[in-house]
């Protein structure tokens, strides 16, 4: 049934007429049509990877590394992403499960177990510290969840810090040996670049599909308003568990994949500003998509390994592109793109139609921009409940929290 | 505080008194600090009643519903459901117990699609809804009943709409298709006819004589037009305290309910005509 409701609209999406724009017939096609676009991302991005697969095909090291970095933190940012963007609850400790996957591969192979053994216990150690922290996380929402996050990520840099007869401190530990199945070894280049990027694709692909999950659907719904998923009988402290067992897991996979590429791993691996720079991805990239942070994941990276070169305080530069890309792009770059390919679509609409004059099209296109903009940020300002016609608006918003 | 002495005027329990109570009230009392907004109110809605509570702006009407659905605990007294107490349950555990509300002021996943506030609420009391793997959209049975749900409420064509942008009078059915579809037993509904258009109150009258007998309906309600066509039994509210209950054309009556529910009725532009039945 739904199905060929879908493919209905669809249909009647490429071909619109322009009296599509007004009222509310344009909002329900404006939308299908964006879910088109959205079907576009996964094409696109396959094009992209192979020519970077092509680039890295004939090209040295270095380049490789850079890439290496780029998947493994999109890795780590797109977890962030799916509690984020999704359940509205940002993790700020998410450079701490980097850091126990990295080390809890280096040190079970210092202890003398093999590199797949380690992997192995590197798992189990993730699973259990997300497992144990998640109890405390979840007790909170909003920005104490944050701060609570930001805690738990600290607790274990100071580990990485102070345990040294485990971690030997400052130093960090390096990397003895990488697993292989045969000739494939993650010590060789082209072996562990092709394996990030399967488990790359791997993870964006299971993260794509639970956010289109009934669970990834009562994430949206506990964003939007909890209270209310709460009276739909939703116990939100499970949702909240959940995401945050599966974000901190996905960060600590991303922390497997970089001892094996870093071939080290030392408590700066797990500062505070790891964690800013991994929430930056998200942000800049574009909450709420999955794919977004990848593209964050991009701009940081080359940020670090390439302006850095050039400009001594490229932190600085770093902090000022942050807060122009959450002034002028609140949605983040997967916004901006999408709204590009808006305007580009009712250009061809409206050339189709020849009929339309440049008036027609420069009111469509703005139209699109702002019907786009309404019903794609997922804060934006209709975040306020409609508004109440009943005695004191206030009331039952204030009476729904008192027992929070 | 003075009319307090008249807590039970006839009967003493609605019409229906001989079937199971499905929710009692028992010495609910609520205080903000210095405001008792709800003090001291004992009340019996026996199974399959269509309960009324009205009173003016500030009776503790909505802190009522809120104890009752567990947005609030009580400072004292018990509620129990169907014979359970469920004074210390969260509002998702007396979910699952059977009981549905809406909120006075609309509440819905104003962000989502129709079709996802619809899945959200369906999904509720199912185990699909921690599933992980599977696209929402591919249950089909769920997906049907959200569309015949919708459709029931003339809202089959707004599925895919965003529920930000629905007009007041569907966000108000979108409200109650909520809390119909985790199939409630106890359905507490406040104020749903307010803001409404009168066409869209005779639309929202029309749906609500067509829920199931069996379904036990507590009402908050201004309009006194509403409520007689709605609900049997009345129970009215002053100053968080119940003044008295009734069959609903005699609460009408009521000299007490009068001078409070006229008296305001008549500052709000004087529509509420109560006494010419
Ligand atoms: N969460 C709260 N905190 C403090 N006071 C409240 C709260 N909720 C309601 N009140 C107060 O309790 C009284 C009853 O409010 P309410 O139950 O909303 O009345 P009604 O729904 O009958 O209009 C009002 O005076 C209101 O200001
Ligand atoms: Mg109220």
């Amino acid at each position: 049934m739904s199905k060929s409701d879908d493919l209905l609209t669809s249909t009647t999406a490429i071909v619109p007429g322009i009296e599509e724009l007004t009222g509310e017939a344009s909002a329900v096609k404006l939308r299908t049509r964006l879910n088109l676009g959205e079907r576009m991302v996964g094409p696109v991005a396959g094009v992209a990877c192979l020519v970077v697969i092509l680039i890295l095909l004939t090209s040295g090291s270095y380049l490789s590394t850079i890439f290496e970095d780029i998947l493994i933190f999109a890795i780590a940012a797109m977890g962030i992403d799916f509690l984020g963007g999704f359940g509205g609850l940002i993790t700020l400790g998410q450079a701490g499960f980097l850091g126990v996957g990295a080390y809890g591969v280096a040190i079970a192979e210092e202890h003398g177990f093999t590199a797949w053994a380690a992997i192995g216990i590197s798992v189990a150690v993730l699973l259990g510290l997300a497992a144990l922290t998640g109890v405390v996380a979840v007790r909170v929402s909003g920005i104490t969840f944050v701060i609570v996050t930001l805690a738990i990520g600290q607790i274990f840099w100071g580990l990485t810090y102070q345990w040294t007869s485990l971690t030997s401190g400052d130093n960090g530990i390096s990397l003895l040996s990488a697993p292989s199945i045969g000739p494939w070894s993650l010590s060789n280049t082209m072996p562990l670049w092709v394996t990030t990027f399967i488990v790359f694709v791997v993870i964006m692909g299971l993260l794509l599909l639970m956010v289109r999950s009934p669970f990834g659907l009562s994430l949206r719904g506990m964003k939007n308003n909890e209270p209310r998923l709460r009276a739909l009988g939703y116990r939100t402290g499970i949702q909240r568990y959940i995401g945050y067992v599966i974000a901190s897991f996905v960060a600590g996979l991303a922390g497997i994949l970089y001892i094996f590429s870093n071939h080290l791993v030392s408590p700066a691996s797990l500062t505070f500003s790891q964690d800013g720079f991994l929430v930056l991805m998200v942000i800049m990239g574009g909450l709420g998509t999955i794919w977004g942070p990848v593209i964050g994941a991009v701009i940081v990276v080359m940020f670090q390994q390439e302006v850095s070169t050039y400009i001594s305080r490229w932190e600085t530069v770093m902090g000022i592109v942050f807060i122009a890309a959450v002034i002028f792009t609140p949605g983040g770059i997967a916004d901006l793109l999408r709204k590009g390919q808006l305007v580009v679509h009712r250009l061809i609409v409206t050339m189709r139609h020849d009929g339309g004059s440049p008036l027609a099209v420069a009111t469509a296109s703005a139209d699109g921009l702002g019907g786009a903009a309404r019903s794609l940020d997922s804060d934006g300002p209709k975040g306020s409940p409609p508004q109440s016609t009943g005695d004191r608006p206030t009331t039952d918003e204030t009476a729904g929290r008192v027992q929070q | 505080m003075s009319t307090t002495s008249t807590t039970e005027p006839t009967a003493g329990a609605p019409a229906l008194d001989r079937r199971p109570p499905a929710l009692e009230l028992d010495k609910l009392t609520c205080r903000f600090g210095e405001l008792t907004a709800v003090g001291n109110v004992s009340l019996t809605v026996p199974e399959g009643s269509r309960f009324g509570i009205i009173g003016p702006n500030g009776a503790g009407k909505t802190t009522l519903f809120n104890l009752l659905s567990g947005e609030l605990r009580p400072t004292s007294g018990t509620v129990a459901l169907f014979g359970k107490d469920v004074s210390k349950l969260s509002p998702p555990q007396r979910v699952q117990l059977g009981l549905g509300r809406t909120f006075q002021v609309v509440r819905v996943f104003n962000m989502l699609t129709v079709r996802e506030n619809l899945t959200l609420a369906l999904s509720g009391l199912s185990r699909s809804k921690l599933q992980l793997f599977r696209p929402w959209r591919t249950y089909r049975a769920q997906q049907a009943r959200a569309e015949e749900l919708a459709a029931s409420f003339g809202l089959g064509d707004r599925l895919e709409l965003i529920a930000g942008e629905l007009s007041h009078g569907e966000l108000r059915e979108l409200e109650v298709m909520l809390a119909l579809a985790t199939e409630p037993k106890v359905l507490l509904l406040d104020e749903p006819a307010a803001g409404l258009s009168p066409a869209e109150r005779v639309d929202i009258l029309a749906l609500l004589s067509r829920l199931s007998k069996e379904l036990t309906v507590v009402m908050i309600e201004h309009d006194m037009q509403v409520l007689r066509s709605a609900v049997d039994w009345v129970a009215v509210l002053d100053h968080g305290e119940l003044v008295t209950q009734g069959p609903t054309l005699e609460v009408q009556r009521h000299p007490a309910v009068r001078e409070l529910y006229l008296g305001s009725a008549a500052h709000q532009g004087g529509e509420h005509d109560g006494a010419s039945a």
